[in-house]
């Protein structure tokens, strides 16, 4: 089970996300000026009005907090590790701080242009399917680095998405003057297949064990990133936008991770394994709370535990700014007990959850068991106790588990608009022990009213002794668009997944009319000049002249063969297919066919 | 030769108030272009000291006969004696007619600097891609109605690996799939504004020239001689360590309001707030024609957007107080944007620092959005999607003719 099991390399570092907040709400200001769904601005207000709309500051609770277009209203969506290295590799029970990667660089990638194979010239990027919505963004990646560019010990090429996991509490006393992100951690997986691997050190033990792994499919990252603030507090960013220095802003923190194999039959983009939660830690989707996730390997008798957001930091870091600097320690809670089943019952057990260091070793503990105790964990729900000096924790183990790959889904990249969604279904990491009914139910994942328009089976019932929950989810065939978020559940036991339908226009136009660059800058790029001003830092979208110029670069990236890139235009994915039916037909000067 | 074509530059500069070179201590590294940039971790200071540094020697007097050579024996360079920056090869003189070879760096020198000379209306007149034409939002008149003229031009690292890799040729440089340029090339993009009888030529790097004339709609319609004052210069240079090169721009001080000479050449203190940093062009409209109302005489008022940061300022001012009996004097940096993580694979573009940067003469209308690291980024190698190294030149790359 990937890197629960399988040999590891871990990492630390700093993380920045320099996501552009200006689309997270219809509503800019006192203005309702966007229309997320429609990616459009509406009437009323110039360009030079809107932006200063968005530059205003604003308050939150009667607080300065930033402007009306958020934190970053400059920010270019690029998330980069920063100084991150490898600090520990070896086999699952075996991980030692020592190594020949220990110490070497550690890049995510963005991606190589699929066409001319140049690059990569930009890093990944973190998008919001829903930009309302909190409870999970995306991040678009090229590939992984380990080493400098001269000599890399591994070298991955894969252009591949990942969805946020858990979102959920990790410092327990928030950073003042900083968005709640301050307070949270993300978890991300991103699958490399073998064959994506272009490049390694074949001398590297570690590296030679990943890659020879007769039942590993590919490599798994696992990273998580916590204590997230922008460095810019209110009265900084204002000042520099009053002296229109107009900084980006990104939120930047820390990033912990693991490398590992994949096996056959894991997801790609959800760590594997049991599901612990530690209730203290709310999670931003209600009810659900800081994730952790185990695996009994009765083979080797050993207990993995992937304890990096269970366990919280009391505070931010002191120096808002520093995010390379050696992470101030997690709450103590002194050895930490494991136990099974609704009684607690001790296995005889401890690990040390290493507050002080844990980021060094990915926040994964490795417990060896006696058979007793392999049959006792693999047998009941795992439960981790600590108590220190006042401080306790007791984390429980959610029985039953969904979980899988669909997150966020464009159902206009799907055939037909139809799509089917697999997840695991497990109970105590195994199959099903009885029939088990599972509601399918329809919300909106932001704030934007749900707009109603897929068709999904009410309930999928899973059979004794099965793991697959299986279903067809498709658009019912009504004009509504937007942002539709379905929930799988039974009992306590949830997974969400994102969908966003584009709107369908002809905007108007009568069939063969000449495109005119008003129309091409009302319809399809005025939205992305107000909303996302990083992306006019290279070309001006608001200059015809600059946009006709660059027409071969805008067609290529609004094309399909760029769209899973990190190089899609825009990177946002805002702009519906008639909308880039809008451009295409303007920028190659054909007569205006609208989509059928 | 060299002489000679600089001695007529002088003379056509002469009598129309070109200041010469004040004597300055030869010697010393003043004259020599830095080759150590600051770490990328250096402040505001250091990256404007660098800049400075740079500025400094490409104003140095050239050597007689190796173009681009400082003569580190001669004081600092001016409107008399030229400047090292003005013997690098212009756009005009590597890209030649038909995609012709312009041969070596120093091989042609009098006949290029013949030209420059003899024909200094080519250097700065309207060429195919419009030398009156900014990047983004057409041309630039400055408030005695005249338009603004620009010129680039490359170093010999540059130049040199141009030719050597037959990238005069736009069929050549069309179907280049890894254009990179050696560390040291350098460009520099120059604009110029005709100074009037009632300018201070003192206040400025002057320079003698033949430039075109337009009518109101911006249509060529002769050439007349004219003095021409430095008022922008970008300098970049691909430094060691710097795969994204590093960006630097100065300005003539008067160029914008407060303007220590009282009347800005580009700022009009009556115009209307909607007039100002506003493009001539009217939307829609390729090529640009002025705007209802406005014909190529109308000025297009300019304020700066973005303050010069005060490290900067304070180098500026020691700068111009060390080099006050010369036309440095007069001249200012904007600022310099560098990659602050030149070296991570995972963010290409390296973090421009500072994230916006304008000249107000050469990205007027688009200063609140005017990044030079993050424009050149989708720099592409004539209409092909291949890059090209984070540079325009080839844009003014020509095709052999049809058969060749």
């Amino acid at each position: 089970m990937g890197i629960l099991n399988g040999p590891r390399i871990n990492f630390w570092g700093g993380i920045r996300a320099n996501v552009c907040t200006a689309n997270n709400s219809d509503q800019v200001g006192d203005v309702k000026l966007l229309d997320l769904a429609n990616s459009m601005v509406r009437p009323g207000y110039t360009d030079e009005q809107a932006i200063d709309l968005m530059r205003t500051p604003t308050t939150n609770n009667g607080v300065p907090y930033y402007t009306n277009g958020g934190w970053n209203y400059y920010g270019d969506h690029q998330v980069n590790f920063v100084s991150a290295t490898v600090s520990s590799q070896g086999p699952a029970g075996g991980v030692v701080d020592s190594g020949d990667l220990v110490g070497l660089p550690v890049y995510l990638l963005g991606s190589i242009d699929p066409v001319t194979g140049q690059g990569p010239f930009f890093g990944p990027v973190m998008v919001d399917l829903d930009p309302t919505s909190s409870q999970a963004t995306q991040i678009y990646v090229g590939g992984l680095q380990i080493g400098d560019s001269t000599a890399p010990k591994l070298l991955i090429r894969h252009d591949t998405v990942c969805s946020s996991q858990s979102l959920s509490r990790r410092v327990l006393t928030f950073e003042t003057d900083a968005p709640g992100s301050s307070g949270f951690n993300g978890t991300f997986q991103v699958t490399f297949p073998k064959s994506a691997v272009t490049q390694y050190d074949a001398s590297s033990p570690i590296i030679t064990a990943l890659m020879n792994d007769a039942k590993a499919t590919g490599i798994v990252l696992r990273f998580s990133m916590f204590e997230m603030a922008p460095p810019l507090t209110t009265d900084e960013l204002v000042a520099a936008y009053n002296a229109n220095t107009n900084p980006s802003n990104p939120s930047s923190g820390r990033v912990v991770g693991t490398l590992g194999p994949h096996y056959e039959g894991e997801p790609d983009t959800c760590p594997p394994g049991r599901l612990l939660s530690n209730p203290a830690l709310p999670a931003l989707v209600p009810g659900t709370f800081a994730e952790g996730y185990a695996l009994v390997d009765a083979a080797a008798a050993r207990l993995s535990i992937d304890t990096l957001n269970l366990f919280p930091k009391p505070s931010f870091r002191a120096d808002r700014t520093d995010i390379t600097s050696p992470l101030t320690p997690n709450v103590d809670y002194g050895p930490i007990a494991v136990g099974a089943g609704s009684h607690d019952t001790p296995l005889g057990v401890t690990f040390d959850a290493r507050p002080a260091d844990y980021y060094k070793f990915g926040g994964i503990v490795d417990v060896p068991l006696s058979p007793q105790q392999v049959q006792l964990a693999q047998s009941m729900p795992l439960v981790l106790s600590g108590s220190n000096g006042g401080n306790s924790v007791k984390i429980t183990e959610q029985p039953l588990r969904i979980y899988g790959d669909p997150r966020n889904i464009y159902l206009d990249d799907t055939v037909n608009r139809e799509v089917v969604c697999s997840f695991t279904v497990a109970y105590l990491g195994g199959p099903l022990p009885v029939d088990m009914t599972f509601a399918i139910i329809s919300s909106t994942p932001g704030t934007i009213a749900d707009p109603y328009y897929l068709t999904f089976p009410p309930n999928v019932v899973v059979q004794k002794g099965q793991s697959l929950l299986s279903f067809t989810v498709g658009d019912y065939g009504s004009a509504n668009f937007g942002f539709e978020c379905l929930t799988i559940k039974n009992g306590t036991s949830s997974y969400f997944v994102n969908f966003r339908k584009y709107p369908k226009s002809d905007f108007g136009i009568p069939k063969g009319a000449t495109i005119t660059w008003q129309q091409a800058y009302d319809i399809a790029l005025r939205f992305h000049y107000i909303v996302f001003p990083a992306m006019s830092l290279r070309i001006p979208l608001n200059d015809m002249g600059t946009v006709v110029a660059t027409a071969e670069q805008f067609l290529a990236r609004l094309s399909p063969a760029y769209r899973n890139t990190t190089l899609c235009m825009p990177i946002t994915r805002s702009l519906s297919p008639s909308q880039i039916r809008l451009l295409d037909c303007f920028l190659s000067n054909k007569p205006w066919e609208p989509l059928p | 030769m060299k002489r000679i074509a600089i001695a007529a530059v002088a003379a056509l500069g002469l009598g129309l108030g070109a200041l010469p070179a004040q004597a300055q201590p030869a010697g010393g590294n003043a004259c020599q272009f830095p080759t150590t940039p600051p770490p990328p971790s250096g402040d505001a200071g250091a990256f404007a000291t660098y800049a400075w540094q740079m500025f400094i020697a490409l104003n140095w007097t050239p050597q007689v006969g190796d173009r681009g050579v400082p003569d580190c024996t001669k004081p600092l360079g001016g409107s008399t004696s030229g400047t090292v920056w003005q013997t690098y090869k212009t756009v005009d003189e590597i890209f030649l007619p038909n995609a012709q070879n312009p041969g070596p760096w120093n091989s042609s020198l009098t006949a290029t600097l013949f030209k420059q000379t003899a024909k200094a209306s080519t250097a700065v007149q309207t060429s195919a891609m419009g030398t009156v034409m900014q990047p983004v939002g057409g041309w630039l008149i400055d408030q005695a109605g005249n338009p603004t003229y620009y010129e680039i031009a490359a170093n010999r690292v540059s130049y040199d690996y141009i030719v050597a890799n037959g990238f005069y040729n736009a069929n050549t440089v069309n179907a280049a799939r890894n254009i990179a340029f050696p560390e040291g090339a350098t460009e520099i993009k120059a604009s110029w504004r005709i100074l009037t009888a009632l300018d201070d030529t003192s206040r400025y790097l002057t320079l003698a020239a033949t430039v075109e004339t337009f009518d109101a709609n911006g249509k060529p319609n002769g050439t007349k001689a004219a003095t021409l004052g430095l008022v922008g210069l970008h300098i970049i240079v691909k430094a060691k360590g710097y795969p994204q090169w590093i960006w630097s721009t100065f300005e003539q001080v008067d160029n914008v309001t407060p303007a220590p000479n009282g009347k800005a050449s580009y700022s009009d203190p009556n115009a209307k707030p909607s007039d100002v940093n506003q493009s001539p062009c009217q939307v829609g409209v390729l090529p640009c024609t002025p705007k209802p109302g406005k014909t190529f005489q109308t000025p297009d008022p300019l304020t700066r957007v973005t303050a010069i940061p005060s490290a900067v300022a304070a180098i500026n001012q020691q700068i111009q107080a060390q080099y006050g009996s010369t036309f440095v004097k007069y001249y200012e940096l904007v600022a310099t944007q560098h990659p602050a993580d030149p070296g991570d694979p995972g963010n290409p573009l390296g973090t421009p620092t500072p994230n916006l940067l304008a000249n107000v003469t050469m990205e007027s209308y688009l200063q609140p959005t005017s990044s030079c690291m993050a424009c050149h980024s989708t720099a592409v190698s004539g209409p092909s999607r291949y890059k090209s190294d984070f540079s325009f030149l080839f844009i003014h790359a020509q095709a052999p003719k049809s058969g060749h």
